[in-house]
């Protein structure tokens, strides 16, 4: 083990900054055909391909999505070689968008495009992507919108932010000479020069189905096997994969594949529970992934799972892509109205993310995560901030005491196991974890967002157990003050109350609670507690 | 290798058990990082490897065993590790045909067929090679993972029966000339998919961990994410022959994966909660 292939040695030293571009950008799967196994490699290549950069945690070249934020969610960006499955949402309104900023974001970085539709002829779809905010006019929209900060109103310009509220305001802005990950306009079309100026390949299934070309025989549905005839061979002549002698490729391709899996494409997953085909989008996901991880591609795949009628296949499917992200609207839901979510469009939720070439992978802490478009840009923001709860009271899930909404409630509830075990979080700020089954959302009337009012709900996403019982204690911080000072006392109790200080630290103790909580023997229902500072 | 893992698993390289089947289970979380260990793990202790790894690249693994210590281009240079890279097989299957049987024919056929050329593969891999000495200790088989297997269209029935031929093989053959026991070992990771009633995996999990003798399940937290705990490992052993009382012991640790090793602490004691 003495010897260690010098490829390994950069991924090693990545744990260092990787701050010079004379750090290898090299990828980490294998791209190029005959020479790569040859073990002695000439060591890192430099490669510096326009609209990549290298991960920070291991060296991978990665690709920005379109949208900055989501490229912080995933870690810095799409990996090379890996596969982005959106699960669309309900009515198929914010994903098209999403797929667009990933094609904006290949033509405004020269990268090669392949766009694959069964619904839209890809010429169309290239002529409506948004067009890309330059920097000065950047500059304006953001000061501006900061200034409309305090009055929301739905036609704001897009911002990037995260918000916590005890937490320094981090803003990504748009740096001003980025060359990854640039902001686009959703209101305004790609200038059609620089459509044109871009090397795209579309496939239109319709098209191509008709058209004889020479298909192996192969198990998949018609549709699929034509297509990824089609990304082998763009991938082979345009020397993506390095296989091909006469073409030397330094760039990326990016592949775009929209409504994967819906009846156009030919499959009946959509329609039937139990199909004929009913491995033909796993076969083809496996097949595509093949020719992505030894080439210089990324992709993005658009999937209706919502309309997936056995559930096994979703998560199949789910195991089979690297990056997955569900979009979920608020479009005729209950949410619509819901007056907590009054700025927002719905969630976005990272189900996954791969671990690649290391054992672990860069999950952000943040799990509750929703988008906005306003009128021109489409933002991500985590962290909803919890108003007053004192207006409804909450409901107990299996408790036979109901609680007194203006005093503190310390009881055991519904515990059917010998020991109970009760906790009481107290915190300053939470987020507030939306979209489980069975949890009761409780909302406030009172949605003002004042400074100085900070309330906390833990949030718990619970399958079965443990319940999550929510109280207000409408006491002042005196109340709180006595809660704490009696710590000792009630841990006897088997209460567990964090301090001030951990409250202050939410964001890791938080979690780190739950943790407490599940590990000790009973899992009896829990009562969590919040804290409404007044003033 | 994670050394606490072997501590907890009361083995090292040099005495491991053999004539061994280990089941690798994940449910909601990634399990993964088992694999690498049993491959860094058989690979220290000189046993000839046949690595079926059916959802990663090789350089995936190559720098992650470089981390844990291994390097796999010099194993699979001195012959003792053989890797098949499902992805790139694959992708030579389906556009190319081929002329003698591939491992994966099995994509190319429509209807579910069966998994022997995979189990020629395995068999041909681990053969002991007639050279007079005995360079490697026992041959091993690492699959990662199954569950794709049924995902590409095969059968749960199917995988089993590759299983169960592999497992005669590399757990007992006998050789022809000289009478011993080639006794390897094995271990497959397959996915527990939880409430997505996915039937064929449920039968495929059912019936290998009848047959397992170590059962190692790697759960995400009831309660979710956790940056300092990233899940529980259920260590459950089976010991068929040994009187009851003895049997099925199992025991529950909690893990936290870093950079290049994994640590394990008993429930509630992760070092962020004291």
């Amino acid at each position: 083990m003495a010897a260690v292939a010098t490829c390994g040695s950069v991924a090693a030293s990545t744990g260092s900054a990787v701050a010079t571009a004379s750090k290898s950008n090299v990828t980490s799967f294998q791209r190029r055909g005959p020479r790569a196994s040859v073990t002695n490699d000439s060591g890192p290549r430099l490669v510096s391909i326009a609209g990549t950069r290298p991960s920070v945690r291991n060296g991978q070249l990665l690709v920005s999505t379109g949208l900055p934020a989501l490229d912080q969610l995933l870690g810095g960006g799409l990996a090379v070689g890996t596969v982005l499955l959106i699960e669309e949402d309900k009515y198929n309104i914010y994903s098209p968008l999403l797929f667009k900023y990933f094609l904006a974001e290949g033509i405004v970085n020269g990268h090669t495009l392949l766009v694959a539709s069964a619904k839209e002829d890809p010429a169309n779809i290239l002529q409506e992507l948004p067009a890309p905010l330059l920097d000065d006019k950047c500059k304006k929209e953001f000061d501006e919108d900061v200034y409309n900060h305090k009055t929301p109103e739905s036609n704001i310009k897009m911002k990037i932010a995260w918000r916590y509220q005890l937490l320094p305001k981090m803003e990504i802005g748009p740096v001003s000479s980025s060359r990854f990950g640039h902001y686009y306009d959703a209101s305004k079309r790609m200038p059609q020069e620089l459509i044109e100026a871009s090397n795209w390949h579309g496939f239109f299934l319709p098209e191509k189905i008709s058209s004889t070309l020479k298909v192996e025989p192969c198990s998949l549905t018609p549709g699929y096997t034509k297509l990824l005839q089609f990304i082998q061979n763009i991938i082979y002549e345009e020397g993506f994969d390095g296989s091909n002698p006469q073409k030397k490729q330094r760039n990326i391709l990016r592949i775009g594949i929209q409504n994967l899996g819906s009846p156009l494409w030919g499959d009946d997953i959509c329609c039937a529970e139990n199909g004929g085909n009913s491995h033909s989008l796993t076969k083809f996901l496996y097949v595509l992934r093949g020719l992505l991880r030894t080439s210089l591609s990324a992709c993005i795949i658009t999937m209706p799972t919502h309309l997936i009628q056995n559930k096994a296949i979703i998560a199949r499917v789910t195991t089979l892509s690297d990056v997955v992200v569900g979009l979920e609207s608020f479009i005729g839901s209950e949410r619509e109205t819901n007056p907590l979510y009054k700025d927002y469009h719905g969630l976005i939720h990272i189900r996954q993310i791969p671990r690649l070439n290391n054992l672990i992978c860069d999950e952000s802490d943040v799990k509750d995560l929703a988008f906005k478009l306003k009128r021109k840009l489409f933002t991500i923001e985590a962290g909803v901030q919890w108003h007053d709860l004192g207006s409804r009271q909450p409901r107990l899930l299996g408790s036979s005491n109901s609680p007194a909404s203006a005093s503190l409630v310390a009881g055991i509830t519904g515990a059917h196991h010998h020991t109970q075990l009760i906790f009481v979080f107290l915190v300053e700020m939470g987020f507030h974890h939306v979209g489980q089954a069975g949890l009761e959302l409780l909302t406030s009337g009172d949605s003002s967002a004042s400074a100085s009012q900070s309330a906390g709900i833990t949030g718990m996403s619970y399958r079965a157990r443990p319940r999550a019982l929510y109280f207000k204690e409408n006491k002042s911080k005196v109340g709180a003050r006595q809660l704490l000072e009696t710590r000792e006392e009630h841990l006897s109790s088997r209460l567990l109350i964090l301090t001030q200080a951990e409250r202050l630290c939410m964001g890791r103790r938080f979690f780190t609670a739950f943790h407490i909580f599940n590990e000790l023997p009973c899992k009896g229902d829990c009562i969590c507690l919040q804290t409404c500072q007044t003033q | 290798m994670f050394v606490e893992l072997n501590n907890l698993l009361n083995t090292t390289p040099d005495r491991a058990e053999q004539g061994k089947l280990t089941l690798l289970c994940d449910a909601k979380t990634d399990g993964s990082f088992l694999v690498h260990h049993f491959l860094s793990f058989y690979l220290k202790a000189n046993c000839k490897v046949c690595f079926v790894a059916l959802i990663q690249s090789f350089s995936h693994y190559s720098i992650v065993g470089q981390k844990l210590g291994v390097s796999l281009t010099m194993a699979r240079e001195r012959g003792q590790l053989v890797f098949l890279e499902g992805l790139k097989s694959a992708v030579d299957v389906v556009f190319q045909a081929q002329k003698e049987p591939h491992p994966l024919q099995f994509l190319r056929e429509a209807n579910a067929g069966n998994l022997k050329p995979l189990f020629e593969f395995v068999r041909e891999a681990l053969k002991p090679v007639d050279s007079g000495e005995a360079r490697w200790t026992y041959p091993v088989l690492l699959v990662d993972d199954l569950s794709v297997l049924l995902s590409l269209g095969m059968g749960a029935v199917a995988v089993l029966d590759f299983i169960h031929y592999c497992r005669a093989t590399v757990c007992w053959e006998l050789k022809a000339s000289i009478l011993y026991l080639m006794q390897g070992n094995m271990v497959v990771l397959v996915h527990d998919s939880g409430d997505a009633e996915d039937e064929e995996n449920d039968i495929l999990l059912n019936g290998l961990s009848h047959q397992s003798h170590l059962i190692l399940r790697a759960e995400g937290l009831a309660t979710g994410f956790c940056r300092d705990v990233h899940g529980q490992l259920r260590i459950l052993w089976r010991r068929p022959s040994q009187p009851a009382v003895h049997r099925d012991q199992s025991f529950t640790y909690q893990y936290k994966i870093q950079d290049k090793s994994v640590s394990f602490f008993a429930k509630g004691m992760s070092p962020a909660v004291l």
